[in-house]
């Protein structure tokens, strides 16, 4: 057995009113295990994981208990007993435990334990049987947990029995008693019926002695009367032999008579000496009659009177005699009643303690049936009570995961309140870019926005950060913020990609990067420019449903790489005058997941699509052919889809918002803001988020700020571009025209030794009203401007115009009041009237 | 998703079979803290043949097992991950830093 040392003997408090749960598969080895249990046991989660069941144990346990308990659980039973465990540092602590095993299709596939702090009086109970059974002193009986007392076999056997075992000896019993009565009767019957025949032979034999002696003392009687008589007729011969023959035939019948007497008194066991004795007597006083009778006939004197008186005697005796055996006979008789009568009741006395017995018995094995019946009903209140109390705690879970579920529920919907608020669509956007949102969860990881930056140009982003619900939609949010602000300040995506980027490696732990696309859309260029670092390729698609470009991820998603490492370098595709389609998604699209399983497979489906359905209908029939796959089960992760209408078609530049005045510019010493920028300022200074700033700071309302940075960027754009770096705009022409106009650009921008650009901007006062005035000076060749401005004025050729000197400077002349050039070209002076 | 673990000339291969997600977050962890802790250990491959799924989750694991490694002075190779690994290892760009390699 396995012994975990040391121990001590402090005792680790168990917390009340909360469980330990553990859960180990079919060997024992932990698999799970709740926070409770985690902490008083003092280990952490990575070394209980795995570990075998018994690594908690103490050794004062004694091994019975473990023997009991794997026997029980083995046999699908539920274990409840007592199990002190040990700490990781040694102190020790008491548990009611209950284990039962998990069960899947009525077969074992782990087992889960709960543990409950052991009350003292459990403690103080089963620590000493514990403490006995491991010093020898007594073997440990226990049963599915409970604690067996010491009994003997019997008594074990008495209190175990089951009820049927009860019944069945109760049925025995019965039966028992009803043979044994019934075989009882029977042969007291029998016996009974044998001693009444003999009683009744005996008492009627008895009664006939007693008739039979009576019938010879009237015999006697009668022969004396004739022997008295005889001499009377002593003169008549023949009346004389008549009475002869008469006494002849007299003592004959008594002599008979004495026999059978004397037989009857030998068989019911009289002595029958006094008879023997009579009928020697009467013999005597026969043949005295007789020898008197024959010794007369000589004389005619009868019997003389000794003779008489002999004869007399005799027959006295005689009558003595038979009166003795007459009183002898009812004195038996008498005798013979009374043991019959004794007999009768000593026999009643018998059954009637026989059947007070059988009765003892009989109810006895009853009590010991329904005590057996009822035995379960006390066992399960027993049980009842603790089920009650198991209930009761588990209720007490189930309000507190509740609550914790209302405490999320909440959470979520602050969140999402929040996540909607800031990745709301600018409402100038939304004809153009239409999105479909579904969230796995509440709240969802993806975040697709849009924003214009100052010159009109279209950034998106799609982010989709890992996993989904609150803690992916946590990752996500701070690039919201970023997104929006340095889109407002005009920097490009390159620069947005890289700061989102820092933002997350700083703030996120590695494993929470978020997957990205950056587009940059810029009608007035028609360029698409795209950073993808995870995301499927967004698609641009043309009007005819031909698939023009994708932008398949180049990089790694954001928050990986340092910056030393971090690329933000743009793909870019120019779609000349074809109206079309940009079509982005997250991968939660092409992996959404039908009931039958099936992938919804983004990519083909929406080349399918565009190329089948017209453009006005593309996003809707891709909606629905979306929720026509999941069939409404929910996505398992979050879908984000948006499709951006592109036209071709510019806004109509606006004709002369403002006519060309003539009216004086007038200085009114409000404020002035100057800056000039060398080459090298030129090379790395972002200066469009620069202007912006510059612009913003100016006290005028919002509306005139985006025109104003129109108009020095463009100012400024022309005087870099074409005046110090000496590009031609028809280098934009053609394929991939744009693509090495920046190349080029970015050769000659690195290579720029010397060079120059001045910017002033001042508050004027135009005919009255509130004006700005922008003034560019670059240090480059200029231009034939006078060329420009004549082409210009001739309508009829603006086309031609515009694509020539580029749509920025039209724009710039129809937003201002005034626009001259001077010098060489070179230097030129724009005033905006804010009206 | 069943993890198995080999440690033989100092290069740990840890094996992945099945669904590769949020879920066996624990699992995977464990399985690779023993060859992170282990001296004689110099590389982690955690071989992907027979991954059915892999998501955003699974990326984010190995890109903690990319951190710690590194912090361990050890490396860490992708080796044969099956079609749907590719995949998603492709679109982002993982092989910009991971070894990636096939053995068969």
């Amino acid at each position: 057995m396995r012994m975990n040392l040391p121990i001590s003997d402090t005792v680790h408090p168990v917390p009340e009113g909360e469980v330990l749960v553990s859960k180990t598969n079919l060997s024992g080895a932990i698999t799970y295990c709740n926070q409770t249990y985690i902490e008083v046991s003092g280990f952490s989660r990575e070394e209980l994981l795995g570990a075998p069941h018994n690594f908690v144990r103490h050794p004062d346990m004694p091994h019975e208990v473990f023997a009991d308990l794997w026997k029980t659980i083995l046999a699908d039973k539920p274990w409840r007993g007592l199990i002190k465990n040990r700490c990781k540092d040694g102190s020790y602590y008491w548990l009611e435990v209950h284990i039962t095993p998990l069960l899947q299709n009525r077969e074992a596939v782990g087992y889960v334990s709960f543990g409950y702090k052991a009350t003292q009086q459990q403690v103080e109970q089963i620590a000493a049987v514990y403490r006995e059974s491991r010093e020898g002193v007594s073997k440990l009986r226990i049963d599915q947990g409970k604690i067996v007392p010491q009994e003997n076999r019997l008594q074990r056997w008495m209190s175990a029995a089951s009820v049927k075992s009860r019944l069945l000896a109760l049925v025995v019993f019965l039966l028992c008693v009803l043979v044994a009565t019934g075989g009882f009767n029977l042969y007291e019957a029998s016996a009974a019926h044998e001693r009444s025949i003999n009683a009744v032979v005996e008492v009627s034999m008895q009664n006939y002695a007693l008739d039979s002696a009576r019938a010879v003392e009237l015999a006697l009687d009668d022969e004396a009367h004739i022997l008295g008589n005889l001499p009377l007729y002593a003169n008549d011969a023949a009346l004389h032999e008549q009475y002869l023959k008469k006494f002849d035939k007299k003592s004959e019948a008594i002599q008979d008579k004495l026999t059978m007497l004397n037989s009857t008194l030998r068989n019911v066991g009289t002595t029958a000496n006094p008879i023997a004795e009579a009928m020697n007597m009467h013999l005597q006083l026969v043949n005295k009659f007789h020898q008197a009778v024959n010794d007369g006939r000589e004389s005619s004197v009868m019997l003389d009177r000794s003779t008489q008186a002999e004869v007399s005697s005799l027959v006295e005796q005689l009558k003595i005699i038979v009166a003795g055996i007459k009183e002898h006979q009812q004195h038996d008789l008498g005798e013979l009643n009374a043991l019959l009568e004794s007999a009768h009741y000593s026999e009643r006395a018998r059954s009637v303690a026989v059947l007070a017995v059988a009765a003892v018995l009989g109810l006895s094995i009853s009590l010991w049936l329904i005590l057996g019946i009822l035995r379960p009903i006390r066992r399960a209140g027993g049980d009842l009570g603790r089920t009650v109390q198991l209930q009761q705690q588990f209720l007490e879970m189930i309000l507190k995961l509740d609550g914790h579920r209302e405490r999320m529920d909440e959470e979520q919907r602050v969140g999402s309140f929040i996540m909607s608020r800031m990745t709301n669509m600018q409402r100038e956007l939304e004809p153009a870019i239409r999105c479909y949102l579904k969230p796995a969860e509440l709240l969802s990881g993806d975040i697709l926005i849009a924003a214009l930056t100052p010159a009109k140009v279209m950034h998106i982003l799609l982010a989709d950060a890992v996993g989904h619900g609150l803690s992916a939609a946590i990752n996500v949010l701070p690039l919201c913020q970023s997104f929006y602000d340095l889109t407002e300040k005009g920097f490009a995506i390159e620069q947005i990609a890289t700061d989102l980027n820092l933002l997350v490696k700083k703030f996120m732990p590695a494993d929470r990067f978020v997957s990205a696309t950056l587009i940059s859309i810029d009608r007035q260029a028609r360029v698409i420019e795209v950073w993808n670092g995870g995301i499927p390729a967004p698609q641009l698609f043309s009007h005819d449903g031909r698939q023009l470009h994708a932008w398949g991820s180049m990089h790694l998603p954001l928050g990986i790489l340092p910056k030393e490492g971090f690329s933000g370098r743009t793909e870019l595709f120019h779609y000349y005058d074809e109206d079309c389609q940009l079509c982005l998604f997250s991968d939660g699209l092409s992996e959404a997941r039908s009931p039958q399983n099936v992938q919804f497979c983004g990519e083909e489906r929406i080349a399918e699509l565009f190329g089948r359905v017209t453009p006005e209908f593309r996003f809707d029939a891709l909606v629905a052919e979306l929720e026509a796959h999941l069939q409404g089960q929910p996505a398992h992760d979050d879908i984000s889809l948006a499709i951006v209408d592109i036209s071709a078609q510019l806004d109509l530049l606006p004709g002369r918002l403002h006519p060309d005045t003539q009216e004086q510019v007038e200085i009114c010493d409000d404020w002035r803001v100057a800056i000039s920028l060398g080459a090298h300022e030129l090379k790395y200074l972002e200066v469009v988020p620069l202007l912006t700033q510059v612009i913003s700071k100016i006290h005028v309302t919002h509306e005139h700020h985006s025109a104003l940075f129109l108009i020095l960027s463009e100012l400024f754009n022309n005087a870099l571009d074409h005046g110090i770096l000496q590009l031609d705009s028809s280098i934009k022409l053609g394929a991939d025209g744009f693509d090495r106009f920046l190349e080029l650009r970015t050769a000659r921008l690195q290579a720029l030794g010397r060079g120059k650009i001045a910017i002033e901007i001042e508050r004027v006062d135009v005919g009255g009203k509130q004006a700005v005035t922008i003034h560019v000076v670059d240090s480059g060749g200029g231009f034939d401007y006078v060329a420009m401005q004549l082409a210009g004025a001739d309508q009829s050729h603006r086309a031609e115009h515009v694509l020539q000197y580029g749509r920025g400077i039209a724009l710039v002349k129809s937003l201002t009041c005034k626009l001259d050039y001077a010098g060489n070209g070179n230097d030129v002076t724009a005033c905006y009237i804010c009206m | 998703m069943a993890i198995s673990i080999q440690i033989r000339d100092g290069v740990a291969r840890i094996t992945m079979t099945g669904r590769f997600d949020f879920q066996v977050h624990r699992e995977f962890k464990e399985a690779y803290v023993a060859p992170l802790d282990n001296a004689a250990v110099r590389e982690i491959e955690v071989e992907m043949s027979k991954v059915d799924y892999l998501d955003s989750s699974a990326l984010g694991m190995l890109m903690l097992l990319h951190e710690r490694a590194k912090a361990a002075n050890k490396s860490v190779t992708l080796l044969n991950s099956s079609n749907a690994v590719v995949n998603v290892l492709e679109v982002a760009n993982f092989g910009k830093i991971f070894n990636i390699k096939r053995t068969s």
